[in-house]
């Protein structure tokens, strides 16, 4: 499985520089950045399964994952209205999207974060995952998330993902 | 006062039917205890909040129920029985927009304080001020306290503060804090404050409107562009 990487213009650090220089790596100042690398994905030719990584810091107290300026709190309207369109528009049919991982440090630890992930599935129609541990830059590679680090993930339910999925 | 924020009254709620991913009616007090009766059923539409006024989805007359929101903490506030299909979940809180819950019938309007619950109405209040408003306190939530005055010096005061749902409660432990009684910052200052303690109000004990959360910065930007 492909990732294609969108990383936090705050979250530098914590990513290989060599994953940073990836073709398929996106630096992200905003929501709006989501938008720009999922239209550059589906412009290039057709590719095996990819999982969209949004890679960046929490916040300290919600654990919700902070993509440059915005963070990504399914119960802010506007960042769900976002996600909903991005549902709505097929566009990660057209990639060949099959999940979302919210890589920063315990994304699916509080209340907040299992209620995001919940209604980011269920409006994209995929898998979105989180984390249950603090992420640092030896869980990346140059070929981004290590799958060796796969119990680290979790769905809402605090299901791992599939091994196709890591 | 109508026409400058939206005030919101907690209550319990069991989601006896759902109508779409954001239509439901709920019971606000246990519904084994009085047979499941459909007729006591509150009905309500999850998706007109704050939020959605703010940006323009509906009227700001039209709001409901309060946003479930993320708290301080990552823990869920607000109306926690939404927002929508398919997280609602069966049994939550729900803070009902005054105009909307006095507008329903006597026979099911919900007890404040919630049946079975301690303290004073105002703990169970919450008010919002609409966004766009040439007011400090726009776009702010403040959360009804009950609170005793120990002390002022100017606007600031040294008052002891209860947990929401615990003033009168026996083993409650309140904490004495200092706050500016004139800084929306803190509290609700300003015209038609719903906080009664001093600034020459006369009284010492009684409610104390702490600022809790907001509309979220991402909707209001989104208003504004709208606006542009």
């Amino acid at each position: 499985m492909t990732p294609l990487h969108i990383v936090s213009n705050r979250a530098l650090d914590v990513v290989p520089a060599t994953m940073l220089r990836a073709p398929t790596t996106v630096v992200a100042a905003s929501l709006h950045d989501v938008t720009r690398a999922l239209t550059a994905q589906a412009a290039r030719p057709p590719s095996s399964p990819i999982a969209i990584d949004l890679v960046g810091h929490s916040t300290s107290a919600h654990q919700l994952l902070r993509l440059g300026s915005t963070v990504i709190d399914a119960l802010d309207l506007a960042v769900f209205r976002f996600f909903e369109a991005i549902g709505r528009s097929g566009i990660l049919r057209d990639i060949n999207a099959v999940c979302l991982r919210l890589l920063g440090c315990e994304t699916a630890t509080s209340a907040c974060g299992v209620r995001t992930m919940r209604l980011l599935s269920s409006v994209l129609a995929i898998p979105v995952y989180g984390s249950r541990k603090r992420l640092s830059r030896t869980h990346h590679t140059a070929q981004g998330f290590n799958p060796i680090f796969r119990h680290v993930l979790v769905d809402a339910t605090g299901d791992v993902p599939p091994a196709e999925l890591t | 006062m109508h026409g400058m924020r939206w005030v919101f009254r907690a209550t319990g709620g069991f989601v006896g039917r759902i109508e779409s991913a954001t239509r439901i009616a709920f019971w606000p007090d246990e519904p084994a205890d009085h047979g499941f009766d459909p007729s006591l059923l509150i009905m309500t539409d999850l998706s007109r909040t704050p939020a959605a006024a703010a940006l323009g989805e509906i009227s700001f007359d039209a709001v409901e129920v309060d946003d479930c929101y993320c708290g301080p903490t990552g823990d869920l506030r607000g109306t926690t029985l939404g927002p929508r299909w398919p997280e609602i979940q069966v049994a939550g809180a729900v803070y009902l927009e005054q105009r909307f819950r006095d507008r329903l019938p006597d026979a099911i309007r919900p007890a404040l304080p919630p049946k079975f619950m301690s303290g004073r109405a105002h703990e169970y209040t919450t008010v919002v001020y609409w966004p766009n408003a040439d007011d400090p306190r726009a776009g702010r939530r403040y959360a009804g306290h009950h609170a005793e005055l120990l002390e002022e010096r100017g606007t600031l005061a040294r008052v002891v503060v209860f947990s929401p749902g615990t003033s009168n409660s026996p083993g409650a432990q309140p904490r004495t804090l200092w706050v500016d009684l004139g800084s929306p910052d803190d509290t609700d200052a300003g015209p038609h404050s719903m906080t009664e303690i001093g600034l020459g109000r006369g009284r010492r004990s009684g409610a104390l409107y702490l600022i809790s959360t907001g509309i979220p910065a991402t909707v209001l930007e989104s208003q504004n562009a709208a606006a542009r």
